[in-house]
């Protein structure tokens, strides 16, 4: 019971940062049918932005480590993958918005490639460490249940990022306005809603989401290198696949429930099968339910 | 000058031709509808002029000034606005929400709040349905919410592409109650149907389109009365 609990409290934190990957999936694919494979590279961008900021800050020489300078560096990161994401649709994606899906699928994994080689290039190809932007701790929680303050810190930031972005959906003029144009295009445009910018916030709020899940995964796995992204966003994109591409709560289930089975797996198979797990859920997904867990159908009503 | 002035406007789907030469005038606070069978150009025309898709050639004017080459949402911006072929609401939207992205481009609250209750008046059935997701609306209210979504935008040309379409010849008759209530409140309105014998007794003005050319244009009450137009689309006389 007590193996059980403490794999499902790690499951739990690196499914947190699963989703938060997962989100931005899915809401460019919400918006324009898109699956951007640059996704996962945008994380790793992340990583290393506050990498670079945290340096930058002098953190564990100059300052202090500290929960105000961990959320000033996360802030940082954020900004500039917003920023990455935005060029990365306006330079990348928009000009072939109106050619075949093929041709944006080999843009994305060219984007994919670019980033990764650019991150190869630029920050060397070597692990950094990423810097202690606060210190770790060890915290005993009932049932034996061993957790990290670092872990805490996973999930609570997610949360707090999932719950901004469900109200920002929900309840903003701009949150309203992306759904209308992921529910139809045109139809949106008639209502004088500016779909260019929309489909750009879109990208930016995504690949801010993915900065943060960098900035998570530097905190609890601090090695960082230009290919961490590839894994963790093969396993987020079938996160948002089993909860239902285009499904926000969908991918925040999904990467809850690739966290907690790679975790299960570790704990109670072996570790060697940790990433296979991705795929065979996806398998079982893919021949169950392709629509995903929380999925609508894909021919939607019009 | 007329409010929205189209001359020998163009359109290709690639290698369709489905628009060739296409010219029409509405009169500010007319309504001028345009009738013809499946595929004679009607929807292209109402895309062209909101600006979805873009003409080969020819213009379009609205105000004197040209919509060629356009964003849909600036041509919300200058006074047109589009109530689509099929509604399109979005359904996973409540009503409210619907009505409110209508008028995405407004800033005045107050003048929103008293059109909101404009539309309500207008159709109550959206009123009493308001925090109901717009999918799991009845067609007709599917097509009040359009209209009402449209009217939002406070647009000074509304064009609505088959407003009767699927309805019942009661819910046809609510809906066309409105259309001559909105021109009332001095809104110009282009209509498009296949219910010809109604719209044109709606309209002022009508165009006759027939495989991407318009065949006749005339005086409503003329075109009604026109043996050619009474054979091939009223059904014969009377
Ligand atoms: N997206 C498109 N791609 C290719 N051809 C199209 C497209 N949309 C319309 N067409 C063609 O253009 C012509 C005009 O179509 P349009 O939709 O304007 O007709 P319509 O008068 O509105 O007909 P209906 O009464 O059936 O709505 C038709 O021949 C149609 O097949
Ligand atoms: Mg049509």
């Amino acid at each position: 019971m007590q193996e059980f609990l403490q794999q499902l409290a790690n499951g739990v934190a690196w499914g947190s940062i699963y989703a938060l990957i997962a989100l931005g999936y899915t809401m460019v694919y919400g918006i324009l049918r898109l699956i951007n494979f640059a996704h996962g590279d945008i994380y790793m961008v992340g990583a290393f932005a506050a990498y670079f900021l945290a340096r930058a800050m002098g953190v564990g020489t100059v300052v202090e480590a500290s929960p105000l300078v961990a959320a000033a560096v996360l802030l940082g990161s954020m900004v500039i993958c917003a920023a990455l994401g935005v060029l990365i649709e306006l330079f990348a994606y928009r000009p072939v918005r109106r050619s075949s899906r093929i041709t944006a699928l080999i843009t994305a994994i060219g984007v994919s490639l670019f980033l990764e080689n650019a991150g190869i290039r630029i920050f060397g190809a070597d692990p950094k460490f990423f810097p202690q932007v606060i210190a770790p701790r060890t915290i005993a929680l009932a049932g034996g249940v061993m957790v990290t303050n670092h872990q805490i810190m996973v999930v609570v930031v997610s949360v707090l990022l999932m719950v901004a972005l469900t109200l920002f959906i929900q309840k903003t003029r701009t949150g309203k306005a992306m759904r209308a144009v992921a529910f139809n295009r045109d139809a949106a445009s008639l209502m004088g809603i500016p779909v260019d910018r929309i489909i750009t916030i879109t990208f930016a709020i995504g690949s801010a989401l993915a900065a943060a899940a960098g900035f998570l995964v530097g905190l609890t796995n601090p090695k960082i290198e230009p290919l961490m992204g590839i894994m963790p966003g093969v396993k987020a994109f079938v996160a948002a696949v089993l909860g239902g591409i285009g499904s926000i709560p969908g991918a925040v289930i999904g990467g809850l429930v690739m966290g907690i089975s790679e975790y299960m797996v570790v704990g109670y198979i072996s570790s060697t099968y940790r990433d296979a797990i991705a795929f065979v859920i996806l398998i079982i997904v893919l021949l169950i339910k392709p629509t995903g867990l929380l999925g609508r159908n894909v021919t939607e009503k019009v | 000058m007329s409010l929205l002035e189209v001359e020998n406007l163009n359109v290709h789907y690639g290698a369709i031709h489905a628009l060739k030469g296409v010219s029409l005038a509405a009169e500010e606070g007319g309504i001028v509808t345009l009738v013809g069978a499946n595929g004679a150009g009607k929807s292209t025309t109402l895309r062209a002029i909101s600006g979805l898709i873009k003409p080969s050639a020819g213009s379009i004017r609205f105000r004197g000034k040209s919509l060629v080459g356009v964003k849909p949402h600036e041509i919300v911006r200058e006074g047109v606005s589009h109530v689509p072929e099929g509604r399109i609401v979005f359904a996973n939207l409540t009503v409210l929400d619907n009505l409110e992205m209508g008028a995405y481009l407004r800033k005045d609250r107050a003048g929103c709040v008293e059109d909101l209750k404009k539309v309500f008046r207008l159709f109550p059935r959206l009123d009493e349905r308001r925090r109901q997701a717009a999918g799991t609306l009845s067609g007709g209210e599917q097509q009040m919410l359009a209209i009402g979504r449209a009217l939002m935008a406070k647009p000074t040309l509304l064009l609505m592409d088959e407003p009767s379409l699927g309805l019942a010849p009661i819910l046809v008759r609510e809906i066309f109650s409105v259309i001559r209530e909105i021109r009332s409140q001095g809104t110009t309105i282009v209509l498009v149907e296949q219910n010809a014998r109604l719209a044109l007794a709606t309209a002022d003005r009508g165009y006759v389109l027939e495989t991407g050319s318009v065949r006749m244009s005339d005086r409503a009450q003329v075109l009604l009365e026109s043996p050619f137009v009474q054979a091939a689309y009223l059904g014969g006389p009377g």
